[in-house]
């Protein structure tokens, strides 16, 4: 492999050259040749003199770097997300009282000497808070809305910069969790189980953006807050169910139908393939209008799980398929984690955008 | 749409404030934080937003940055 990969960068020097080959790493990882800049930046600056002026530069480009490298990963996990790269701007600093009014802009303070790393926690915050389900987040409750963005950017923060989580934690999060007049404390604590269980960004997020989608333009209605508040219940069960049980793993709210189909068991499987599966999506789901199906297995049944997906390609499309950890509660109270296959399918007449084959 | 951050940097902030005739003010400690109304500095400085026509400044406390999220939530800022 390594030989393999040594070859291949011979070949694209050979045929790139080495500002092609920097060109070329730029273009595919943008974030982290911010990152890189910005440590370098930052390195010069402390110089002082001349290179002083480059830690404007760094804490941008830090802030932009380390902020579009997690949007890279959750898009991976949610390709329908409408989340792009985030761009840090510096305010213009000529423009006059009437022009800033009028521009409407909110105006992040980037600070010189930060030892607590606050411009990037504070962007962080902001960029999840602003940008993050901006459309499904219109529409429900203050308190599902803080959980969200509070639990969003506590994973920020732990993926991206983890030196700076327990500031994050302390100073922020543990204070605004503490308000007793408010459910922020107990919607976070379900979305830690459910993002425990590994069903956060793959279905609730997923549900979440779907739902704007449909609720988008329309008036403010309190059956969206209840079903949010249900979708989240209902998915923090499913997080917790012990393998084996029958239990019901249909959501049927007033806005969100969605389901969730385990193709596990182990005799179904050997007597009857993918029929069950297929019959039950047909007969079952389908005529409930049920949009989104989550089918999940363990990576050994990817095969029928595949062939489940071809059989209702009619009138379910895939959305996206991946590999990912789940953690499972088993009989004996132990529990374990395990890599599940994945596939998301929207009915074919939703408004969810299915992305080229070729991009699955 | 890339959604965007907009910031100022400690050294442009006395310029910035400048133009927007905020800068004696904020030099004489007569800026408050529109939450919590502690005195703004430099320090703990942690935005400047419109809003209904006036400039307003918000402290870094942490209950003033989540504060000023529920504030943004209802309004359409660029």
């Amino acid at each position: 492999m390594n030989e393999l990969i040594a070859d291949l960068v011979k070949i694209l020097f050979g045929a790139l050259g080495a500002g092609g080959i920097i060109f070329l790493f730029i273009y595919l990882t943008p974030e982290k040749f911010e990152k890189w800049v910005s440590m370098l930046g930052y390195v010069l600056s402390k110089l002082g003199g001349i290179f002083r002026h480059f830690h404007k530069r760094a804490v941008q480009l830090d802030l932009q770097g380390n902020i579009n490298s997690y949007v890279k990963k959750i898009s991976k996990v949610i390709p329908t997300l409408e989340i792009e790269r985030v761009k840090v701007k510096y305010v213009d600093n000529k423009q006059d009282r009437k022009s800033f009014i009028e521009n409407n802009q909110v105006i992040l303070m980037l600070h010189r000497d930060d030892p607590k790393d606050l411009n990037f926690v504070h962007g962080a915050f902001l960029f999840v808070s602003t940008s993050l389900l901006h459309k499904a987040k219109r529409y429900i409750s203050q308190s599902q809305r803080d959980a969200i963005d509070l639990y969003v950017t506590t994973r920020l923060i732990e993926k991206e910069k983890p030196q700076r989580v327990d500031y994050f934690l302390e100073e922020y999060l543990h204070p605004n969790l503490k308000d007793g007049n408010s459910d922020r404390k107990k919607y976070f604590d379900k979305l830690s189980i459910i993002d425990e269980g590994g069903y956060f960004y793959p279905i609730l997020l997923e549900e979440l953006n779907s739902l704007g989608g449909k609720i988008f333009g329309g008036r403010k209605d309190d059956r969206i807050i209840i079903d949010v508040r249900n979708l989240i219940d209902f998915l923090e069960q499913v997080s917790q169910r012990t393998v084996g049980i029958e239990d019901v793993l249909d959501f049927q709210g007033e806005y969100c139908k969605a389901s969730i189909v385990i193709v596990g068991k182990a005799d179904t499987i050997a007597r009857d393939a993918s029929v069950p599966y297929v019959k039950f999506i047909r007969t079952k789901l389908y005529p409930q209008e049920v949009d989104n199906v989550y089918l999940i297995g363990n990576v050994k049944n990817q095969e029928i799980i595949d062939h489940v997906c071809e059989e209702v390609s009619d009138i379910y499309d895939v959305v996206r398929h991946s590999i990912s950890k789940t953690l499972l509660h088993l009989n004996d109270n132990r529990t374990t984690l395990v890599d599940n296959y994945f596939v998301f399918l929207s009915r074919g007449d939703s408004s969810i955008l299915v992305l080229d084959r070729k991009n699955l | 749409m890339s959604p965007t951050i907009h910031a100022v940097h400690d050294d442009d902030l006395e310029e910035f404030l400048n133009s927007i005739k905020l800068l004696g003010k904020f030099r004489s400690g007569q800026i408050k934080c529109s939450l919590c109304n502690e005195t703004i500095t430099r320090e703990n400085l942690y935005s400047i937003y419109p809003d209904s026509g006036v400039i307003k400044f918000s402290c870094n406390r942490p209950e003033c940055v989540i504060a000023l999220k529920t504030k943004f939530e209802g309004k359409e800022y660029e």
